[in-house]
């Protein structure tokens, strides 16, 4: 047996009452009728048996929870993952915490409510229903789904309490609203999520942004963004090492016990890498630069002081320059250093 | 093993002339830009030590009173809590006020919640015309426009002593180490910079002090720096 | 009991009663009362619809100059940008200025919404009918534009990314022991919240569009409506969601307010540091968005010929709402000045001294705006029913109201407590054009959505015109109101 959809239109709320009551002794299950208005009618009003009772309350637990979660992890785990003191307050007090928390158990709370009405509602419907634009104008429509031939006996009762029109379909025109609203909201949330995803790209600067203004890009001049511009002609005071006809202007310091401190701690950082913490040639960088000589030879120490200034200060072979890296008195602190190591070496 | 320092301030008021030599030094040292005419007359001069000039008293029985100020560095900082980026943090180690220009977006918050009015905000980048950026120090970043700056102690001094090529905190740090920009330019000793858990130090010596006081106690904030200053002695008399 | 005759004809056909002297204090509660004065749905429909679908020449003419002004805001925040914060007057005392004012402003014009269509529905007041959604519109778009005004005030925007709970490469999250980020927290809890709760109760409505418009918008409005027909249980779970929205936002409102007021209490600035701030700030953003709603219900009447749903009962209830919060506010304010005043602490002194020498004007006129225009006229009914007096009374507190929240913002920040650093502002052209801009991007938002979304909850007032009785008491006719619950 066929089954079919009545829709009758009725403009007042007795009519629709009586008609309901006749469906009733005609012993239409109550799940196959549908009352529609364009004002709420509460179910008593229309003397229905009333709807279930605490439908939203796992939904609006569910955002409660969500947003508990959500909440606690931004309160106690993110200050833990990298704990930074801030006016000696806990890394969790309790005043800002129960504010964090009752702002996202109470958004948990209402998107949970809203989220439970559409799913409950099976929002959004995406099969044809049996309607008529003539409800939002203040009818009320009585929807009834049944066999041929209870169809026939809605359609003398529909008829019996004057209804304004009714409209009569084969009830396969009309399929029930199926799981479809499901996949509309997983896809719904998939897109979502990726939404919420994409800023990541920034955040973890696989989309660089350029940006006129990144104090990445600092004016200064690094250490070892070399070289410095030479300075103006007529400038003073001079800086650095200035070489005249190969040799260095300034006298050499005296090998005083503070000059050799300071030469042990300069030469240490910059030269025992290859020459070796004595001056043996044994520094870690040797096996890349077997060349390095030994400091400790009568070659070396029969040199002048300027000599090794200029050899310090231009760099020789594949010796690099340290012009940058020392002043002028360091140099000279470390050429009094590198004759002390002869003496200490014997 | 790492010893925690607790950088102390003592500024003598007795001995300040408001010569305005550590302001110099403290721009010098720390990269920060010169706000000019027009900015100042806006109200937004940029010195992180700024001498405070008081009169007392009626023309011509005048008085001119200093009051260096610069960040307090507070153990208990208003300025800290209230960021939302932690730009402004505490140091332990160091017992400073941090400050992290990279983190900083520029809500100014601390800036309402520092009483002393010590944080700066870069109104506009910071121009430094050709040569003047060779004079930058490469130790101390150079601030942006839109970031908040203040004092640090001379912060990239202190690593510089302070911390180990591993990236840990050496031994605790005694007199002669380090000096600020300030104390270093400072022509009457007026400034003296030091480590108050190391018993020895001058700063240690010197406090507690009959002719201490710090700025605006009463608010709870525990600054680090300490202001002597004598009932009789003043400037300009 | 006897059936009523009523229930056999549809509700907007009530007949009148013979006697005709009854029959004239029918007649005369339908010119006073929407909700007695019942015209069939397919009617008030049509009216609002007409009213959504027109827009003339002056319509575009609006939405050219509004849209002109937000043009202007965008602009400048473009240059400010790229110049730096340095155009604005804003300077090293005074580090919060107009941005924040207006953020306060924004977020203070959208607690109305929420507090009109939640906290009377719940109380089951009647004339919130026609005025909930206008209402809840201004604090929708409030609150967005509030939204933008801690971005436009940030140094570094582009890095603002730095604020959020999102993971980063940085592996730092945002301290959120900063009052910023329970401000943020709650803003954005307040606009997604009023936002489902304004679209619940716009599904019927987006509805009732979609099965009487044509072309683009009835496939937008079907989409929209998500396929609601108005049967029972689709009611009872839209009865039943509005309910449960009603109860959480409205602690959430308070809440938002109270926040943004903390962020100022929270500081030790003088002044600021107060505990009585989370309260007067509530108080006065119920003042303003109260008299922000009144403007935009006179607007709207006029502008949309909206005379049938928005009636003299409505204004001369509002009304009555602007005087009860004109007098708590006044009271709050009272509070914060006695107790600052008799503290006589020396900065707030001085803050004290610069309300009556340097910011005298501003402090006077807001006096004037807010205490002396509303206390002095609301009284009267014949000033509550007129339309052109509500108007001129709800921009005086409007913009007492903002005189307020500048004064507090930038006008305590000049005073501090170290003399030397006592600086007046004054605002330069990048504040005063994003102010304006803003304001002429909300109306534009404004006019652009009263002519997507019927701005009448038309099931709302059909609702309670199906519920509402005009019984006879002794010789009177007495409006009543039944509550099937």
């Amino acid at each position: 047996m066929a089954q079919e959809v009545l829709l009758g239109l009725f403009d007042n709320l007795e009519a629709t009452t009586a008609v309901l009551r006749d469906l009733e002794r005609q012993n239409i299950p109550d799940r196959n009728i549908e009352v529609m208005s364009n004002v709420p009618y509460a179910p008593k009003v229309l003397g229905r048996r009333p709807t279930r009772q605490w439908p939203f309350l796992p939904f609006v637990l569910a955002g409660v929870l969500g947003g508990l979660a959500i909440a606690l992890f931004i309160v106690v785990i993110t200050p833990r993952l990298y704990p930074i003191i801030v006016g000696g307050q806990p890394l969790t007090p309790f005043p800002p915490s129960a504010i964090i928390v009752f702002e996202f158990v109470a958004l948990g709370a209402m998107a949970g409510g809203f989220i439970g009405f559409l799913l409950q509602n099976r929002y959004p419907v995406l099969v044809r229903q049996m309607y008529d634009p003539r409800i939002s104008e203040g009818y009320i429509g009585v929807a009834v789904r049944a066999d041929d031939q209870a169809a026939d006996s809605v359609a003398d009762i529909f008829a019996a309490h004057n209804a304004h029109d009714v409209v009569r379909e084969d009830a396969a025109r009309y399929p029930v609203q199926s799981r479809r609203f499901l996949a509309f909201w997983a896809g719904l949330a998939v897109v979502g999520l990726l939404a919420l995803l994409a800023p990541l790209l920034l955040t973890y600067n696989i989309i660089d942004i350029p940006w006129f203004n990144q104090m990445r890009e600092s004016p200064s001049i690094g250490f070892q963004e070399g070289p410095r511009r030479a300075a103006p002609a007529e400038s003073i005071p001079i800086q650095g090492p200035v070489l005249i006809n190969g040799q260095p202007a300034t006298e050499p310091l005296p090998a005083s016990e503070e000059s050799l401190q300071r030469g042990q701690l300069l030469y240490e950082v910059n030269c025992a890498i290859c020459h070796g913490m004595q001056g043996n040639a044994d520094g870690s960088m040797t096996k890349y630069f077997p060349e390095a000589p030994v400091l400790t030879t009568d070659r070396v120490s029969g040199m002048a002081d300027q000599e090794i200034f200029m050899i310090i200060t231009l760099g020789r072979n594949r010796m690099p320059s340290l012009a940058e890296n020392l002043t002028v008195n360091e140099t000279w602190d470390v050429v009094n250093y590198v004759r002390a190591l002869r003496e200490a070496g014997q | 093993m790492a010893e925690n320092n607790k950088w102390t301030m003592i500024v003598d008021l007795d001995k300040c002339t408001g010569c305005n030599a550590c302001v110099v030094a403290c721009h010098a040292e720390n990269n920060v830009p010169i706000a000019n005419e027009e900015e100042v007359i806006k109200g937004r001069g940029l010195h992180w030590i700024r001498i405070e000039r008081y009169w007392e008293g009626e023309y011509p029985d005048i008085k001119a009173r200093f009051l260096p100020v610069f960040c307090q560095q507070c153990g208990n900082a208003p300025c800290e809590p209230v960021c939302p980026t932690y730009a402004s943090y505490h140091s332990d180690e160091e017992g400073l006020n941090g400050q992290i220009y990279a983190r900083c977006v520029g809500t100014r918050y601390c800036g309402n919640n520092c009483p002393y009015k010590v944080r700066f905000f870069n109104w506009r980048a910071p121009e430094f015309d050709e040569p003047l950026n060779q004079q930058l120090n490469p130790d101390v970043p150079v601030r942006g426009a839109g970031v908040m700056e203040k004092c640090t102690f001379c912060i990239q001094r202190i690593q510089r002593v302070r911390q180990t090529p591993e990236g840990d905190y050496g031994p605790m740090t005694r007199d002669g180490d380090l000096q600020t920009a300030c104390t270093q330019a400072c022509p009457s000793d007026a400034l003296i910079f030091g480590n108050l858990n190391d018993p020895e130090s001058r700063v240690s010596r010197m406090l507690p002090n009959d002719r201490q006081a710090r700025l605006l106690e009463h608010l709870g904030t525990e600054p680090a720096v300490y202001y002597l200053k004598g009932g009789t002695t003043n400037v300009g008399e | 009991m006897l059936e009523s005759s009523a229930d056999r004809t549809p509700y907007w056909q009530e007949p009148l009663p013979e006697d005709d002297e009854l029959a004239q204090q029918v007649a005369h509660a339908r010119d006073e009362h929407l909700l007695v004065d019942a015209r069939p749905p397919a009617e008030t429909n049509s009216l609002m619809f007409r009213a959504m679908t027109r827009t003339g020449p002056l319509f575009w003419l609006m939405v050219l100059g509004l849209g002109g002004l937000t043009f202007a805001l965008f602009a400048t925040w473009v240059i400010q940008m790229f110049y730096g914060l340095g155009i604005t007057g804003l300077n090293r005392s005074v580090m919060w200025g107009p941005y924040i004012v207006n953020l306060v402003f924004f977020i203070g014009i959208g607690h109305a919404g929420t507090f009109i269509s939640a906290a009377l529905r719940l109380m089951r007041m009647d004339f919130r009918r026609p005025i909930a959604r206008l209402a809840e519109t201004v604090t929708l778009f409030g609150l967005a534009l509030a939204a933008l005004f801690p971005l436009i005030h940030l140094g570094r925007v582009w890095k603002v990314y730095y604020m959020f709970p999102i993971p980063t490469q940085r592996e730092l999250w945002p301290n959120f022991r900063s009052p910023l980020l329970w401000d943020a927290t709650a803003i954005t809890a307040y606009l997604i919240g009023s936002t489902l709760f304004m679209y619940t109760a716009l599904i019927p409505d987006l509805a009732t569009a979609r099965d009487h418009l044509t072309g683009w918008r009835k496939r937008l409005y079907g989409a929209l409506s998500l396929g609601f027909r108005g049967t029972e249980s689709e009611w009872s779970r839209l009865e039943t969601l509005s309910n449960i929205l009603s109860y959480i936002i409205i602690p959430v409102m308070f809440s938002v307010h109270t926040i943004v007021s903390w962020d100022f209490a929270m500081a030790i600035q003088p002044g600021w540091h107060s505990t009585i701030f989370g309260p007067f700030f509530i108080v006065g953003a119920l003042f303003s968005g109260v008299a922000a709603v009144i403007i935009v219900m006179i607007i709207v009447r006029k502008a949309m010929r909206m005379g049938y749903f928005l009636r003299e009962e409505h204004f001369n209830a509002m009304g009555i709402f602007l005087l009860i919060l004109s007098l708590t506010w006044v009271y709050f304010y009272f509070n914060e000045y006695i107790v600052t005043w008799y503290g006589n602490l020396p900065a707030e002194r001085a803050i004290l001294q610069m309300l009556t020498t340097d910011a005298s004007p501003l402090f006077y006129l807001m006096l004037f705006c807010n205490i002396i225009v509303p206390l002095g006229t609301l009284w009267s009914r014949r000033v509550r029913t007129s339309l052109p007096a509500m108007l001129v009374i709800a921009v005086f507190v409007q913009i007492g109201m903002y005189l307020e929240r500048v004064l507090i913002v930038s006008g305590f920040l000049s005073r501090n407590e170290l003399p030397f650093n006592w600086i007046n502002y004054t605002p330069n052209w990048p504040e005063i054009l994003i102010t304006i801009g803003t304001f002429g991007f909300m109306a534009l938002l404004y006019i652009l959505w009263t002519r997507v979304v019927p701005i009448i909850p038309l099931w709302e007032v059909h609702e309670g015109q199906s519920r509402q009785r005009l019984p006879r008491i002794g010789r009177a006719i007495v409006p009543t109101r039944t509550e099937p619950h």
